[in-house]
């Protein structure tokens, strides 16, 4: 057996003179390993795709998340069709139908039938309701919409307010996913820096950060945000709440990833390279930075990659029980919410139509960082 | 001498996504009873796939596409051991009770969970049937019998509480334990100090003239192979190059690749050469080989037109040597 | 082995004691106390409470006392006297109210364990010796989207499918005859019948990643050279796989005790409030939102401590299956 796999190994190696060696560096040999995973690669496609969602949501939503209208409490979603004609034999070719709808007069509740009659033109670059893009352009045009700004246009249904669901769930991907990634980011700072702490220096900084980080995961997770999350006062503005449950998240996110740096140090430190480097009269610094961490640099990318979809998920549980973001505050765990009600979905079970945005995005950030993991494992297959 | 073991044509390829990679390429040699035979050559050569082959234990993704393996002990008809599937009962009976492999890495050869005694058991009651008490009695035994000290104590030992060389020890403990007629031993010294090579090399010896037991011995040490061997097969990418008695092989090498490999031997013997000679450039990669004479891109006596061209077969000398080269009995 | 065992025994608690300090702060965190919550709460019914009164309660509860007589207070209590301190909102002793609940919590989780590892542990053998097989595919894909669905949210569809498609609606541990009646039989199986539900949406997520490392770790162990040599001896497929691999990968099995358990606890909360089981979720939540502190404070607590319990059993068993740690 080790025979057999040491000459495939070796292939590469002791190929003939003719056959010029191909250099490619670490950052490219981990890319031509990952486009070779398709689906890893496809699903980061997907996750590029709803970034740029969260970016352009605002003009990407056909109205914006707190419009809302009366006369569509729950109105069931609407499809798209091309091509069709109306009633007075008109063509059009991207349109909808409108509805009509029924009061019943005992439960005073309203049910809507599609009217194939009523045509609802839709199209591109409509005006629709005012907005700021990125809070600061004010404008009035969405990416598309129906044409006539005021008829109704639920791809998603609509909510008990009559708000336009997919309209949210666009606009929800700007905190769900910001959070995430704010939160990873803030969780990777505190792990680099006290895993590095732990890995280098070892001794006491290292039992400490050690024990402290046994102590901290044996909190259970969920109690602890609840108990933490309980504690912001429910009268700051939505920015400073939202801030302070990013903070909240990494403060239990960052021991993974200082887990991980630290092993990558503790293993490196012996490493023969490192010594050379070390002998040659390398800084401390210069051996940390130029040598050490850009050997696990991208191990430690896919480990953040996979951090990412655990963050959307506490989020949106936390959302989800009230304790997290709250309205006027649009994520996906605020949807979720005004799905909780049993009633409501029998209802309008579109509602857990965010809860598909959930799950596609979080099976696409793990795959992608699946793949990122067996890519930037040099000695992998 | 009665042939126990006759390989013919064997050929054991490699299915990988990309290429096709052929380990043994038409391999034939024999193994006489009470015989040790060593195969040599450098690592890719396919010595190690040869021994697994001979259990039909390739692993995947390699298959043995052809060739047989007849099996005739003591003088038996011959059985074709390429016949039983790779889980088959027919083979499994085989394995550790007739045909038993003894690896080169003794940590990893045993389990880091389980007992000596409870892996030796296991065996002996799997093939010989016999109850609890005599099985360990046969196990406490056998470990004895390699050398070991106090084994009755060695028997609840877990391989990690053994220093290595007492590991190969209960490897080939394992190994003798339901007394096989052929042992195959993959480089079982390699990770031994000499000291403890040499007992162990003894042991082979006298497993031989006591028990008239045969060994398979794989190796690329030609220290060893001059120890130990009775009989030498030297390998190349896959094939046999030559093959003979060891006193032959060493005194008056027919393959230039045979030749080549004894002049790269360090010798405490009077000095001739001021520099140790080397084979040049490197085994070529197995994704890649050689036209004609797998051995042409290294050989000193390659023949531009003829040794790059013409795939050499395997030619019989008259004292029953036989060696695969193209220029067999015009070079030396 | 006694040794380490009594290592960690005593490592407990001095972990103990830093959980209960951080579990005090984090009660003491909302700014004001039950107090002023109430007096809010009042004050938005238009009664007008009596500072004295207040003042009095402040006193009886020791909220005008610095914070570490505060706690010195609650935890000497908890010590000395098992007393966890009075709930305010419910206003009768902490004690009263959680063990059931925490009793509960304790049976949902062990049974889904017990159905994560009852699936897991067929199902990652399977995909390793059948590894690129379409059952592997199934396999690895269920297991990805176990993963990738909120618990909450695989509550709310069970929930709405049972509604739509089997005509009753899930919801709570027992059916209300037996929400109060004594323990017996009946009671148990009614337990049974309702815990399903729960276990499912609970154990889902863990199942899919026990399977994944399952799968890893026989995947790495069959190409170990003791399993070819087991196989060199004679053993046949299946009686060298269940004697050698799958008893090496049992390791990280055991070890999946240790963080299993805290995740179960945790997703225990959220997936209890949805499914409105009696166990301890739905009164922690109620009593952060009613800052009832004494009460959350002691869920938390006892929760947490759970949770260490759990780590320290899957140490315990894990050294005690492995030679290497048992004989240190």
């Amino acid at each position: 057996m080790s025979d057999m796999t040491d000459t495939i190994d070796a292939g590469p190696v002791t190929a003939r003179k003719d056959k010029p060696f191909e250099a490619a560096g670490q950052w490219r040999l981990i890319w031509m390993r990952f486009r070779r995973h398709r689906l890893a690669y496809w699903s980061g496609v997907v996750v590029a795709l709803v970034y740029l969602v969260a970016i352009f949501a605002s003009f990407l939503a056909p109205t914006t998340a707190n419009y809302y209208s009366a006369r569509y409490t729950y109105a069931p979603p609407q499809s798209i069709h091309l091509l069709g004609t109306d009633a007075a034999g008109q063509r059009h070719l991207f349109h909808t139908y409108d509805y009509t709808s029924k009061v019943d007069p005992l439960e005073l509740t309203r049910t809507y039938t599609v009217d194939e009659s009523e045509v609802i033109p839709l199209g591109f670059f409509v005006r629709g309701e005012p907005y700021k893009f990125w809070g600061v352009i004010p404008t009035d045009r969405h990416f598309f919409g129906p044409k006539e700004p005021g008829r109704p246009f639920y791809l998603f249904g609509a909510d008990r307010l009559g708000r336009d669901v997919f309209s949210r769930t666009v606009i929800g991907t700007q905190v769900s996913m910001s959070i995430g990634l704010i939160g990873v980011a803030l969780s990777l700072v505190i792990g680099i820096v006290l895993g590095g702490i732990s890995g280098i220096a070892g001794g006491w900084a290292d039992e400490v950060i050690q024990r402290l980080i046994e102590l901290l995961k044996s909190i259970p997770t969920i109690p602890l945000w609840l108990g933490l999350a309980a504690a912001i006062p429910l009268n700051i503005s939505p920015l400073v709440v939202y801030l302070w449950i990013t903070i909240i998240l990494s403060l239990i996110g960052w021991t993974d990833i200082a887990r991980i740096v630290r092993g990558r140090f503790m293993v490196l430190k012996t490493e023969d390279f490192v010594t050379a480097a070390r002998l040659d009269g390398c800084s401390r610094q210069r051996i940390i930075w130029r040598h050490m961490v850009p050997s696990f640099a991208s191990h430690l990318i896919a480990s953040t990659t996979l951090a990412i979809p655990a963050m959307i998920l506490a989020e949106t549980a936390l959302s989800f029980l009230g304790v997290g973001l709250r309205p006027p505050v649009v994520s996906w765990g605020v949807l979720l919410k005004e799905s909780q009600s049993i009633l409501a979905l029998s209802n309008a079970p579109w509602l857990f139509l965010p809860g598909i945005a959930i799950i596609v995005t979080v099976l696409a950030l793990n795959f992608l960082g699946d793949g990122l993991r067996d890519a930037a494992d040099p000695y992998g297959k | 001498m009665s042939t126990l073991i006759d390989v013919k044509n064997l050929q054991t390829h490699f299915f990988t996504d990309e290429v096709l990679v052929k380990a043994i390429d038409g391999v034939d040699f024999t193994i006489p009873e009470a015989r040790i035979v060593c195969i040599v050559g450098e690592s890719g050569s396919g010595k190690s796939m040869t021994g697994r082959s001979i259990l039909n234990m390739v692993p995947r993704p390699g298959r043995i596409i052809g060739g047989e393996i007849l099996w005739s002990p003591g003088g038996a008809d011959p059985i074709d051991l390429l016949h039983y599937g790779k889980d088959s009962p027919e083979i499994r009976r085989l394995r550790g009770k007739e045909i038993a492999l003894i690896s080169q890495e003794p940590m990893a050869a045993l389990s880091p969970v389980h007992t000596i005694g409870n892996q030796m058991v296991e065996t002996i009651r799997l093939h010989l049937g016999l109850g609890k008490a005599e099985a360990k009695e046969r196990a406490i035994e056998a470990l004895g019998s390699v050398g070991i000290p106090d084994p009755r104590s060695r028997f609840d030992a877990y391989a990690f509480q053994l220093s290595g060389g007492m590991r190969q020890r209960v490897c080939i403990a394992l190994g003798i334990q339901c007394q096989p007629r052929l042992l195959i031993a993959d480089e079982p010294t390699t990770a031994l100090d000499v000291t403890t090579q040499a007992n162990i090399l003894d042991l082979f010896r006298n497993l031989r003239d006591e028990q008239g037991v045969s060994t398979l011995f794989i190796t690329h040490d030609l220290g060893v192979v001059a120890e130990i061997a009775d009989d030498v097969v030297v390998m190349y990418l896959g094939q046999v190059v030559e093959q003979g008695p060891v006193r032959q092989i060493f005194h008056d090498p027919l393959h230039p690749y045979t030749r080549a490999l004894l002049e790269s031997v360090p010798r405490l013997a009077p000095v001739r050469k001021d520099r140790l000679s080397t084979i040049r450039g490197m085994v070529p990669s197995p994704f890649d080989r050689p036209e004609g004479c797998l051995f042409s891109t290294r050989c000193d006596l390659a023949k531009q037109g003829l040794c790059d061209v013409e795939m050499p077969g395997m030619r019989r000398t008259e004292d029953g040597r036989a060696a695969r080269c193209l220029r067999l009995g015009e070079a030396a | 082995m006694l040794r380490y065992t009594l290592w960690r025994l005593a490592l407990m608690v001095p972990i103990t004691v830093l959980i209960s300090m951080i579990v005090f702060v984090i009660i003491q965190l909302p700014p004001g106390d039950f107090v002023t919550t109430m007096t809010a709460r009042m004050s938005q019914q238009n009664e007008s409470v009596d500072p004295a009164v207040l003042e009095a309660l402040r006193a009886r509860y020791g909220f005008d006392q610095p914070v570490y007589v505060q706690y010195w207070k609650w935890v000497s209590g908890i010590l000395l006297h098992g007393d966890f301190g009075q709930s305010f909102d419910w206003n009768s002793p902490v004690d009263d109210l959680i063990w059931d609940r925490l009793g509960l919590t304790l049976i949902v989780s062990l049974a889904t364990l017990l159905f994560i590892w009852l699936l897991a542990f067929p199902i990652g053998i399977y995909s390793a010796i059948r590894q690129y097989s379409l059952g592997d595919y199934i396999a690895t894909f269920l297991g990805f989207i176990g993963l990738a669905i909120p618990n909450f949210l695989l509550a709310l569809i069970l929930m709405w499918l049972t509604t739509e498609y089997l005509g009753w609606s899930p919801g709570g541990l027992f059916s209300s005859e037996y929400i109060n009646a004594e323990w017996s039989w009946a009671r148990v199986g009614d337990l049974i019948d309702h815990l399903w539900i729960p276990v499912i949406v609970l154990g889902t997520g863990g199942t899919a990643s026990l399977i994944r490392i399952m799968r890893a770790n026989l995947l790495d162990e069959l190409q170990k050279p003791y399993v070819e040599m087991a196989r060199a001896r004679g053993l046949s497929e299946t009686r060298l796989l269940l004697k050698y691999p799958v008893r090496v990968a049992l390791n990280p099995f055991v070890s999946t005790i240790g963080w299993l358990l805290p995740n179960l606890v945790s997703g225990a909360v959220v997936t209890a409030i949805v499914l409105s089981l009696p166990t301890s979720g739905p009164l922690l939540l109620n009593a952060l939102f009613a800052q009832d502190m004494y009460l959350a404070g002691a869920i938390i607590m006892l929760l947490s401590i759970l949770t260490l319990i759990g780590t320290l059993i899957s140490d315990l068993l894990l050294a005690w299956l492995d030679p290497r740690v048992r004989y240190e």
